[in-house]
């Protein structure tokens, strides 16, 4: 490893070296490689997480460069997973990056999760979402979820049978998709889920059984408690 | 009364973050705030991400779930894009 390439972050004493160890022995998996996979991505490329598998089935449209900063013009028409993993790849090389050209579903997720300590849903629906939380539970292996609608967009860190899983959170909620999505928020959110996400790989969740709202229009964020449901059809027991 | 909460654009329609209403399930809250703040801010509450106390109501008995004289009624944006 490069330490000089993480200069700026060892000194922090939640990193430190140990940290940073434990970050390069990691591989997570990002379901999304869109507004929000993006922003993801990088900050996890960036601080060093060492095994990142992408997974997406979509292609790049000019309707998507408005936020998702992993693309350019000449990749509209390719594989979201496969442009991904080059640009990062080229971003740090230290890292081993996999683009997994195909949707999640409760038959491969299981096959997509081998090796990896988290997964983080940046998908843009809900029953991926669902998919990639039943997946997870199963395997008892932590998800950050993030999502955004319009200037809003919410963050949630299952940690399965300890904390509520989506599925206790989203259950009977039904998505009225108005397509709203703006790069600003996109952003931020995408940042924070990464934030949420490197905490978990170092030992630490910061939103155990809460829901965090980030208003981008108010530029605030609220955090609102959850409990798990007793009669989850996913984690209840 | 149950206390309200409003986030995001709800917050704006209603004219306010919180305040306490009359209702003793989810839909007599909903019931209440067309009545106050008109059918805009009605559909926006029905379809939001409705949690009463620390429960998701979808999760619990949907628009059945009681909401006592105590409780805290959320009403989040569901945010399902990315
Ligand atoms: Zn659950």
């Amino acid at each position: 490893m490069e330490l000089e390439r993480y200069r700026r972050q060892l000194n922090i004493p939640e990193i430190g070296t140990e940290g940073q160890n434990r970050l390069a022995a990691s591989s997570v998996l990002v379901v999304g490689a869109g507004g929000l996979g993006g922003p993801v991505l990088y900050a996890l490329a960036g601080a060093g997480v060492g095994r990142l598998v992408v997974m997406d089935g979509d292609t790049v449209s000019l309707s998507n460069l408005n936020r998702q900063f992993l693309f350019t013009q000449a990749d509209l028409g390719r594989p979201k997973a496969e442009v991904a993993a080059r640009q990062l790849a080229a971003f740090n090389p230290e890292l081993r990056v996999e683009g997994q050209v195909c949707q999640l579903d409760r038959e491969n997720g299981k096959a997509m999760l081998a090796g990896c300590q988290l997964a983080v849903a940046a998908v843009d629906n809900l029953e991926g979402r669902l998919a990639l939380n039943a997946v997870c539970v199963e395997q008892g292996l932590p998800l950050v979820n993030g999502g955004v609608e319009g200037w809003y967009g919410t963050i949630m860190a299952v940690e399965p049978c300890k904390t509520p899983c989506l599925a206790c959170c989203y259950a009977g909620t039904t998505l009225e998709q108005s397509g709203e999505a703006l790069g600003v928020v996109t952003g931020a959110v995408g940042s924070l889920m990464a934030s949420v996400a490197l905490q978990l790989l170092l030992g630490e969740n910061p939103i155990p059984g809460e829901l965090l709202l980030y208003d981008g229009k108010r530029l605030e964020l609220e955090r609102v408690p959850v409990e798990r449901s007793p009669d989850c059809s996913v984690c209840g027991t | 009364m149950a206390q309200v909460r409003y986030h995001g654009h709800l917050a704006d329609l209603t004219g306010c973050r919180q305040e306490a209403l009359e209702g003793t399930t989810v839909a007599k809250l909903l019931d209440q705030i067309k009545r106050q703040h008109g059918a805009e801010a009605y559909r926006l509450a029905k379809r939001s991400h409705i949690i009463v106390d620390r429960r998701s109501a979808g999760a619990e008995k949907g628009f059945r779930t009681p909401a006592g004289l105590d409780s805290l009624v959320e009403f989040i944006p569901v945010c399902g894009g990315g």
